[in-house]
């Protein structure tokens, strides 16, 4: 048996404009192929076994390039896995705490139950803020730089945790030459000058949960007497954006009678002047939520609108602000694989106000999931043994999907919340997901083949490392 | 951009993979053979902006890009491990941005 | 009328006055930015055109009868700016044959037709690297074809041609002289820098807005000097000046050789006579790269670096006028009509 032996990888062809574009399932690498070289491909895929030495040219320099590419591998070469990753070695890089698990909105769609997380309305303490810090800054290993992220609830209802946490990361991480990045995601209504001061000086970014127009935006985030928050918010805002060292960004949530509207919205905010927009299907924390097959279909389509805008921008060499594909552009550029789906539990956990760790901060709360707390640290067996009941088994029903190294299981929250709580069949989101990934490759292989896509890859890179 | 190859790499990875196959890895530093010498790498005197500021001028952080000495830098590769290289990989890199001070959240640089 | 419009205008009717053979200088200055050169007129400092140029720029030269100015951009090609019709006329490209060449250091020759380039070069053979020697090449402005060439030092950045362009200093780590009068170009004599310990960055050379010397600063652990060039003699000259070095990266004389002007952080005054630091002051704002001084020394520029253009008062060393460039830039050249 000779090294020129090969097999096929897994791949798939997606086309882009009728051209040709071919995803290598294992490495994530994206090429573009000539009608002769996708024809060629399709003619020997039949073929389970090629020896190259036997295959005629010009077919055999076409299946040699292929063998170059890694879409077909050497029968005796070893088969390469992903590493598998154990909870407790990846050194923390992000502690999410949950400030304040109260809220002074009510949300329709608040998976957190009005900010409390199903328990008694409760702020996490100063002195254990700056307790939570040191853990993150004891516990990154040999990262320089780490970020603290102050979530809720409504975190500017606990100034006094965010400033005392803010302080000791500035101190602690000094002492140990490290540097803390600072986020925060908000309702906005609360900001005031002092505050907003308090963002800037420390060059936090912030996320500001706003859901579009005020008739979009009202329905589905009023305060406890029904009232919509709009106005609330939007008359707040300039003053965040004015000047801000970092950048600010508007996180949207839409339920699924709103998908089609994702366009407006998305206009009316970065209108508003936001530096980023990301927009979010809802969770279905209710079964009102779960979308219908043509509500995922208005989805997909309108984000297919803003790619496409993306791509029309970037070809004028602007940026359009639109989060979601950056993220799934910066990923596909460098052709990052994955071996499980998130950083939860590994490198990253949530810290809820009364001092307990959980690997994220969407799972904070569920008893199910507590992996621990700041004196004991985080229990490695529980981290593996919570994530582990949740996804028995998803490796198989995942392992004959082409989008498995991009996607590598989903959500942790999302699946426990379908799946466990909800009653539904695995894979009901998948649909969508491939979706998207679908369109990102496609918009990717457009922006590249037109050379748009060189001004930002380095941004791109940057963000898929974040 | 390679025209005309069959199988042509899209993203970084693919890129990789093909370069590993054809052995090319020596490109980027073929400017640095040769005996060391100036242009290529800079005295730490004439680079304000970037490793320490002790002036009272922004930036104020340290290895931050700075808005007055940007693209000075990366085009000629004076500090390539922190901005794109002008000379090799992105020689189009300040069409995105070509006033900094302006317009630098376009850069997102941070 | 758009405001492009009417700044077309304004430079056709600068130009026509030009002809009329006005008995005072007056100065148009070239902003050297990145993919655009702007043009401002000296006498109301104000930015007068656009001109669109790709790439970013690095190295500029007028041509002798002040029609053209030739800019290299991303190191590697050469436009040709027509000053009357305010637009890249042609452009060539140092790189062929699988070759990539990148400039540093431009002079045009005085037969017009061609310039001597400073290059290093690299290609790829089988999949390993290969660099080849830097050379001072004469080359072809039409097509960028090499003409003839010499090895010289690594590390060259800037060259100076001296009496009448028959030989031409490579400046780098030190200063060559290469004989360029006869067919074959010869090394004939080398200017120590290296082991006097001198440091220096002669990234902006602005030898025709400085009378025909070619100046730059440089450092050696103890003190800053001024290096100077005469184009006309050849002879290169050297001033140490007293007291602690301040930082610049570029500077210029004023027209009556009294002064030295230095940019970087600061805006630093020299005086010559005394060979000292006469004034050092922050410039608001920060870092520029770029000085230049009006023809008639009552103003002085600093630019580049960033995107602002900032007017002293030669006297007060009060500023006069902010200008806030499209772009950022390079550096800031001045022709006198």
């Amino acid at each position: 048996m000779t090294d020129n032996l090969l097999c096929w990888a897994d791949y798939r062809v997606i086309r882009n404009a009728g051209e040709p574009v071919l995803f290598a399932v294992e490495d994530a690498s994206l090429f573009a192929l000539s009608e002769e070289a996708h024809e060629t491909l399709c003619r020997w895929r039949r073929c389970e076994f090629i020896d190259l030495d036997e295959i005629p040219l010009p077919d055999q320099e076409l299946l040699a390039g292929l063998r170059d590419a890694r879409v077909l591998l050497p029968v005796s070469g070893e088969q390469q896995l992903l590493p598998r990753l154990e909870p407790g070695t990846v050194p923390l890089s992000t502690l999410v705490l949950e400030v304040a698990q109260d809220c002074n909105l009510r949300c329709t769609y608040c998976y957190a139950e009005a900010g409390t997380y199903g328990a008694a309305p409760c702020l996490l303490a100063p002195d254990t803020a700056r307790e939570a810090v040191r853990y993150l800054l004891d516990q990154s290993g040999d990262r320089e730089q780490v970020t603290l992220v102050f979530f809720g609830g409504e975190p500017l209802l606990n100034m006094q945790a965010v400033r005392a946490a803010t302080r000791e990361a500035i101190s602690y991480g000094g002492e140990l030459g490290k540097r803390v990045q600072f986020s925060l995601t908000t309702n906005g209504t609360l900001l005031n000058a002092g505050i907003v001061n308090f963002l800037h000086e420390h060059r936090v970014s912030v996320a500001v949960s706003l859901d579009g127009p005020r008739h979009v935006h009202d329905r589905n985030r009023p305060d406890a007497l029904g009232n919509g928050s709009y106005d609330a918010v939007v008359s707040r805002l300039g003053m965040l954006l004015e000047d801000s060292p970092a950048p600010v960004a508007a996180r949207v949530t839409l339920a699924p009678d709103q998908w089609h509207r994702v366009v407006e919205v998305f206009d009316h905010l970065v209108g508003l002047g936001f530096h980023e927009v990301g927009i979010a299907p809802v969770s279905p924390v209710t079964t009102a939520l779960l979308p219908t097959p043509a509500e995922e279909t208005a989805l997909l389509s309108s984000f297919r609108v803003l790619a496409r805008r993306f791509v029309d921008e970037a070809k004028k060499g602007r940026i359009l602000p639109f989060a979601n594909i950056l993220d799934v552009l910066g990923r596909l550029h460098l052709g990052q694989t994955k071996s499980v789906s998130c950083g939860a539990g590994f490198g990253y956990l949530a810290l809820d106000a009364k001092g307990s760790l959980f690997p994220c901060h969407r799972l904070a709360g569920e008893a199910d999931f507590c992996v621990g707390n700041l004196t004991g640290g985080i229990d490695t067996d529980r981290i593996n043994s919570c994530l582990g009941s949740l996804n028995r088994g998803r490796d198989q029903s995942c392992s004959g999907c082409w989008a498995r190294t991009l996607c590598a299981g989903g959500c942790h929250y999302e699946n426990n919340l379908r799946e466990n709580q909800l009653g539904l069949p695995r894979g009901t989101s998948c649909g969508f997901i491939r979706g998207w990934l679908d369109l990102g490759i496609k918009t990717y292989a457009e922006l590249r083949t037109d050379g748009a896509i060189e001004a930002m890859s380095r941004r791109l890179a940057q963000r898929a490392q974040c | 951009m390679k025209k005309n190859r069959p199988i042509q790499a899209l993203n970084e990875k693919a890129r990789a993979i093909q370069s590993l196959a054809e052995g090319e890895q020596a490109t980027v530093e073929a400017l640095q053979e040769g005996p060391p010498a100036m242009p290529v790498g800079c005295t730490t005197i004439f680079d304000t902006g970037w490793e320490t500021n002790p002036r009272p001028t922004y930036p104020v952080g340290n290895c931050q890009s700075s808005a007055k000495d940007f693209h000075g830098c990366a085009g000629d590769c004076w500090w390539p491990a922190q901005v794109p290289d002008g000379l090799t990989n992105h020689e189009d890199f300040d069409k995105q941005c070509p006033n900094v001070a302006r317009d630098w959240r376009v850069l997102k640089y941070d | 009328m758009s405001s492009k419009t009417t700044r077309l205008l304004a430079v056709a009717v600068l130009l026509m006055g030009m002809n009329a053979g006005n008995a005072f200088a007056k100065d148009m200055f070239y902003y050297i930015g990145y993919g655009m050169v702007q043009v401002i007129d000296g006498d109301k400092d104000a930015i007068v055109a656009d001109i669109p140029v790709d790439g970013w720029l690095r190295e500029s030269d007028f041509s002798a009868d002040r029609q053209f100015l030739y800019v290299t951009a991303k190191r590697h090609l050469i436009h040709k700016i027509d000053l009357g019709e305010q637009r890249v006329v042609s452009t060539i490209d140092v790189s062929s044959d699988g070759w990539d060449r990148f400039i540093y250091g431009f002079d045009l020759a005085p037969d017009g037709k061609s310039a001597f380039v400073n290059l290093v070069s690299r290609s790829t053979q089988k999949g390993q690297a290969v660099a080849a020697a830097p050379v001072l090449a004469q080359i072809d402005l039409e097509d960028g074809r090499i003409l003839r060439s010499i090895e010289v030092p690594w590390g060259s950045v800037a060259l100076v041609s001296v009496n009448n362009a028959s030989s031409i200093y490579v400046i780098g780590k030190d200063i060559v002289r290469v004989d360029v009068s006869a067919e074959e170009m010869k090394l004939v004599d080398t200017f120590p820098m290296f082991d006097k310990q001198w440091n220096i960055l002669p990234l902006w050379d602005n030898t025709r807005d400085n009378g025909g010397v070619f100046m730059a600063n440089y450092y050696t652990p103890e003190f800053m000097g001024l290096l100077s060039i005469d184009t006309g003699s050849g002879e290169i000259s050297d001033i140490r000046l007293d007291g602690a070095p301040v930082f610049a990266y570029s500077v210029i004389r004023s027209p009556d050789k009294k002064k030295v002007y230095a940019v970087m952080d600061e805006l630093i005054v020299i005086d010559l006579e005394s060979r000292s630091y006469e004034a050092v002051l922050p410039i608001p704002g920060g870092t520029h790269y770029a000085i230049n001084v009006s023809s008639d020394g009552g103003k002085v520029y600093v630019s580049g670096g960033g995107s602002t253009t900032i007017v002293y008062d030669a006297k007060s060393l009060k500023p006069i006028k902010v200008l806030q460039m499209e772009v950022d830039g390079m550096d800031f050249r001045r022709l006198p009509f």
